[in-house]
């Protein structure tokens, strides 16, 4: 398990192939070329799904996208039985707690490890990833797990994660 | 008891001009991440830069997750963005730059490492 190779999510900006394998990473999987997402009630594809909004969520599970962003980090217990149903994959997004301020950081890391936890509990499978808007928002191989510590504290768990979760949404989204 | 050690790579996404004016700077950010209890666990020490935009800090093993994950939320240093990217950490400073000669070529000269304090 020590020497696994990992990888991450970034949304589409100028990535340097060599800069992300200085980062400890074997690849950077790219939203919207390496896989499809959505924000809104569009599409069917499968894909990730990004939204708060509770009835767009539903319309994800509905149309089988293979994982959900909840944005917000809040429980909805029909929601999560609804994602095991349908085994849809339950993404955090990192990139979100660097981009935080002060108590608001806070506040998310804590939602972040209660949705974690419970997600845990109905063992649905959860993805960690960085969702980096830009270059500041990227993060190492190194700190990828240190943050997502903060979330869940099995790190051998997150190694998983990032190791044989992420690849998942790329598979089954060339089927 | 000996103290055990990590010696941590991170890579600076602007370039570093000033190093003492840095180091006070980034430990002023870390001590707000890290908190002042914590603090003593990590025990950062700055042990030099290695090119203009690497560097390597010496911290405790017990605060060296902290540590990392603290670089990665710092994005101000003296109102100037920036981000820090952790690229290795290891018990000897010598396996630590092993990767980065092999990588870069241009650090062979003895006298350029990094001073240990």
């Amino acid at each position: 398990m020590l020497f696994l190779d990992l990888f991450d999510i970034t949304y589409d900006f100028n990535i340097d192939k060599e800069f992300t394998s200085r980062l400890g990473f074997k690849d950077v999987f790219i939203l919207g070329k390496d896989i499809k997402f959505s924000k809104e009630k569009k599409g069917y594809a499968l894909g990730i799904g990004i939204s708060r909004d509770t009835k767009t969520l539903e319309y994800f599970i509905q149309n089988k996208f293979s994982a959900i962003l909840i944005e917000d980090y809040t429980i909805n217990k029909k929601i999560i039985s609804d994602m095991k149903e349908k085994n849809i994959m339950l993404c955090f997004s990192i990139g979100s707690i660097i981009s935080a301020y002060s108590l608001e950081r806070s506040k998310l890391i804590y939602k972040m490890s209660k949705l974690f936890d419970y997600a845990r509990s109905k063992r649905i499978n959860i993805c960690f990833a960085s969702f980096a808007k830009d270059e500041k928002q990227m993060v190492s191989k190194l700190q990828l797990i240190a943050l997502s510590k903060l979330i869940c504290s099995d790190e051998q768990y997150i190694k998983y994660s990032l190791s044989e979760n992420l690849p998942m949404l790329v598979d089954t989204n060339e089927k | 008891m000996k103290n055990k050690i990590r010696y941590v790579l991170i890579e600076s996404l602007s370039e570093i001009k000033n190093e003492s004016a840095f180091w006070r700077f980034l430990n002023q950010e870390l001590l707000k991440f890290i908190g002042e209890l914590n603090y003593s666990n990590v025990n950062p020490r700055f042990m030099g830069l290695v090119d203009k935009k690497r560097f390597v800090i010496r911290s405790d093993l017990n605060g060296v997750d902290i540590l990392v994950a603290s670089l990665a939320l710092i994005k101000n240093i003296d109102r100037e963005e920036t981000a820090f990217y952790t690229l290795k950490t290891s018990g000897t400073l010598k396996a630590l730059l092993k990767d980065y000669n092999t990588y870069n070529n241009t650090y062979k000269n003895k006298a350029s490492k990094p001073q240990i304090n």
